[in-house]
């Protein structure tokens, strides 16, 4: 029997605001423990929440991009459970009135385009964090209050790739409307997935199992193959019986467990916050927000591979990722012509990424000094040999180009006098080399511009050696 | 001028416990807002009021006990008490001992700082022996706070019993209530519909918030944690069930039933569908009338049905006052707006 997966997903994403929900403590990410907690957070009697408005904007801009209908008038909604990590036993959340609806995101995969349609998207707040060691359980509330958006799919997922693709899509249209910075080792990202398994052609579906707080794509991978394969055991030999439940995914065991029956059970009790008044969502501030969106990747692909003349493998490789994309504008903003700006990011930059095995999105540098050592190259200041081992100091060390240049005296050396010398005595103490040039290979002129170089410390004008050693060489030849 | 407050009403440093052995030893970390007001107004705090657990009036005891902040401006302790009367044991009981009981407007005194019961009819209002002290008590906590999102945006109100127009009131069909017609008070029986209905809407939605406005108090953070309890749901269960007293785990009881999948929309929700059919009648019936007279007591133990006089206020958010008149006791309403006329009205009966 040929069998089919249909899969729903509730992503998870923090919003980048600077405060909490409902109070004025930060919300970045990397505080020591209970630093970012004050009574309200901390769940005090007596205190009272206050909406931030920024993270309602940040929730119509998600909106704008899922291509959502925005809810005229939102409300926010209690959900009970009792747990540590929640310091009032309850969630504040959007149950009844959530900022919006009936969305869609586009995704392209190897089968071609594919809408996933979504349910809607509501704004709640997020838990804090237990830490468990040595027989005693800490809780750190930095993260409890802070914001954060789920966005519910419908089931319209069939395949592990196509979740991927979308998973990445909308970590591309979030993060550069600024919505968020979706880091999924950070958990600003993370993903419920609702699998089933069905006969195909079926229009009815399976059993559903949920799988909570994943974190990562190849984890997410894993655990569909995994979950679809015990689902199809469990259907053809009736193994066992699939039943409605939470399972935990264990990525180092690579299986998933059931959650104890009792954390199935949950009634949460949900009813309208009366302590949060309303608030209504005119179409003018959906336009204000509208106007203020930022370039979308799409819309800056395509103005980079148009207008700016950069290729479209760069184009592809610099919007596929936000920070890659701010370093961009960054450097163009700094005067460097795009294209260069694309190939040193893509060339250069890049290279350090695979390197320290790390992601596009957390790879950091100082984009005046980048831009400032791209300059000195296009001004002939400084040689390519030269910048390349400059940039690996900028980006370790963070060493200012310019400085670095001058104390060590690695600029441009173009002096004719001292140059031709070197070429002379270099064709002097390789006359095998030219010998082999006069019998017409001229393969040797690269390995005799590298002793050249090599004998100037990659400070020589590139041109200049050329141009002398090829005369070198034809008077040789004569 | 000197003040005290309920013990659910926070004043940085004190033992504030709003009458819970769950709060045993919570020290508030900030003032209330009104706490602050006051204090900046020059008037002088002379201490916290022990109340009724969470400021519920248990249906377990029907003693009707005097509440110790009664007894407190009775004893002349102080001029006001600033109080959260949400079941009206406060009302019926500064009516019946010769004290008034004023009730603000939902949203035009700042709630921040007042350890809730039930957030969305929770109002600090003032319980005094003179209308005047009250209404200068009232005057300096009223006004926007941007700590509470529920706050009106007015920023200050003045409220006196200067008012000289004609004070139109619709009154309840009650021998206890009897207001003569004089220049400036015209009357007229007025149709007060869902009386019946209303204390169940009240304990329904009552229960439900605050079972939810109580389960922060679970052990692990604050107030009080059961001894011995070893373990997670230990400490819950012993903490919750030897912290709470009767009323308190009743009401938790009664509304987590209330907001459960199986009950929350023949009982919630229905109840809050009531809670705008009587808002909207009686929004209607307050255009007719300047100001609602009903008594502010109906004899006998039954607090459930005597809830029925205190409820309307509370779901719809009007200002009240009672005070003495015969033997039971009269209790004002009027919108927001109209204040002014009420307390003119109160004054007339008064003298």
């Amino acid at each position: 029997m040929k069998y089919e997966v249909v899969i729903g997903l509730e992503v998870h994403v923090e919003l980048a605001t600077e405060s909490k929900l409902f109070c004025s403590c930060g919300a970045k990410f990397g505080a020591d423990p209970n630093e970012n907690v004050c009574p309200a957070c901390a769940g005090m009697p007596g205190m009272l929440p206050v909406a931030n408005k920024k993270a309602v904007e940040l929730g119509i801009a998600a909106a704008l991009v899922t291509n959502s209908r925005v809810t005229p008038v939102i409300t926010f909604d209690k959900k009970n459970y009792f747990y540590p990590d929640l310091p009032t036993g309850y969630q504040n959340t959007q149950w009844l009135a959530p900022i919006c609806r009936d969305g869609y995101v586009d995704i392209e995969t190897q089968a071609g385009q594919k809408r996933i349609n979504l349910k809607q998207i509501h704004i709640e707040e997020d838990a804090g964090k237990l830490v468990h060691s040595h027989g005693v359980s800490l809780a750190d509330y930095n993260r409890g209050g802070v914001p954060l958006v789920e966005i519910v799919s419908q089931p319209d997922f069939r395949s592990a790739e196509e979740v991927i693709v979308y998973l990445e899509k909308l970590r591309t249209l979030l993060s550069f409307a600024g919505v968020s910075d979706c880091r999924m080792q950070e958990g600003s990202m993370r993903c419920d997935v609702n699998l089933s398994v069905r006969e195909a052609g079926s229009d009815i579906l399976g059993t559903r199992t949920e799988m909570k707080n994943m974190n990562s794509l190849k984890a997410i991978v894993r655990a569909i193959a995994f979950e679809t394969e015990r689902h199809i055991n469990a259907l053809e030999t009736g193994s066992e019986e699939l039943v409605q439940e939470t399972r935990r995914w264990d990525d180092s065991i690579g299986e998933s467990f059931a959650m104890r029956e009792k954390e199935n059970a949950t009634d949460y009790r949900y009813f309208p916050n009366p302590e949060i008044m309303p608030i209504q969502i005119s179409e003018q501030w959906i336009d204000a927000v509208r106007a203020s969106l930022p370039e979308t990747a799409h819309d800056k692909f395509s103005r980079m591979t148009k207008e700016l003349s950069v290729s479209e493998s760069d184009a592809k490789i610099i919007t596929g990722s936000k920070n890659l994309a701010d370093i961009f504008d960054a450097l163009t903003k700094n005067g460097v012509l795009a294209k260069d700006a694309a190939s040193w990011i893509v060339t250069e930059l890049l290279s350090m990424e695979t390197q320290e095995n790390k992601s596009s999105d957390d790879i950091k540098i100082n984009t005046d000094k980048f831009a400032a050592l791209i300059l000195l190259v296009n001004k002939k200041e400084i040689s390519r040999t030269v910048a390349k081992k400059v940039f690996a100091l900028l980006y370790a060390e963070d060493v200012d180009p310019i400085d670095y240049v001058k104390q060590n005296n690695l600029g441009m050396v173009s002096d004719a006098a001292l140059l031709d010398g070197i070429v002379a005595s270099v064709l002097a103490e390789n006359p095998d080399s030219v010998g082999q040039y006069r019998g017409g290979n001229e393969k040797v002129v690269g390995f005799l511009m590298g002793k050249i170089m090599g004998k100037t410390a990659g400070k020589a004008d590139p041109g200049v050696v050329r141009e002398m050693l090829m005369n070198g060489l034809a008077a040789a030849s004569e | 001028m000197k003040f005290m407050m309920q013990d659910c009403i926070m004043a940085a440093g004190e033992i504030c416990t709003a009458g819970s052995k769950m709060l045993r030893g919570f020290r508030a970390p900030f003032s209330a807002a009104v706490f602050e007001r006051c204090e900046s107004a020059g008037m002088e705090f002379a201490g916290l009021i022990p109340s009724d657990e969470f400021g519920i009036d248990g249906l377990f005891d029907q003693s009707d006990a005097v509440d110790a902040s009664v007894t407190a401006v009775l004893e002349d302790k102080c001029d006001a008490v600033l109080c959260n009367d949400v079941f009206g044991k406060l009302r019926r009981q500064a009516a019946s001992n010769g004290l008034i009981y004023i009730r603000p407007v939902y949203g035009t005194v700042s709630r921040f700082g007042l350890i809730p019961a039930v957030s969305s009819m929770d109002q600090v209002g003032v319980l005094c022996r003179s209308l005047e002290d009250g209404l200068a008590v009232l005057s300096a906590i009223s006004g926007h706070d941007s700590r509470d999102g529920t706050s009106l945006p007015q920023e200050a109100y003045s409220y006196n019993a200067d008012n000289t127009r004609a004070v139109t009131v619709g009154l309840a069909d009650h021998p206890a209530v009897t207001i003569n017609q004089t220049d400036h008070i015209k009357t007229a029986n007025a149709e007060l519909k869902y009386f019946g209905v209303m204390p169940q809407v009240l304990y329904i939605l009552g229960a439900a918030e605050i079972s939810n406005n109580t389960t922060r108090y679970d052990g692990v953070k604050f107030g009080f944690r059961a001894e011995d309890a070893r373990g997670l749901e230990d400490v819950y269960l012993r903490s919750r069930s030897e912290g709470f007293g009767q009323d308190a785990k009743l009401a938790s009881v009664v509304g987590c039933m209330v907001l459960s999948k199986e009950h929350y929309e023949p009982l919630y929700h229905k109840s809050m569908q009531i809670r705008r059919l009587i808002k909207e009648y009686y929004d209607g019936l307050l255009e007719k009338f300047d100001v609602i007279a009903l008594p502010a007591n109906l004899g006998g133990n039954d607090k459930y049905a005597q809830s029925a006089l205190y409820a309307l206020p509370l779901l719809c958010g009007y200002a009240s006052v009672a005070l003495p008149h015969n033997d039971s006791g009269v209790q004002f309403i009027c919108k927001r707006g109209n204040e002014n006329a009420m307390f003119s009205l109160a004054r007339e009966v008064l003298t």
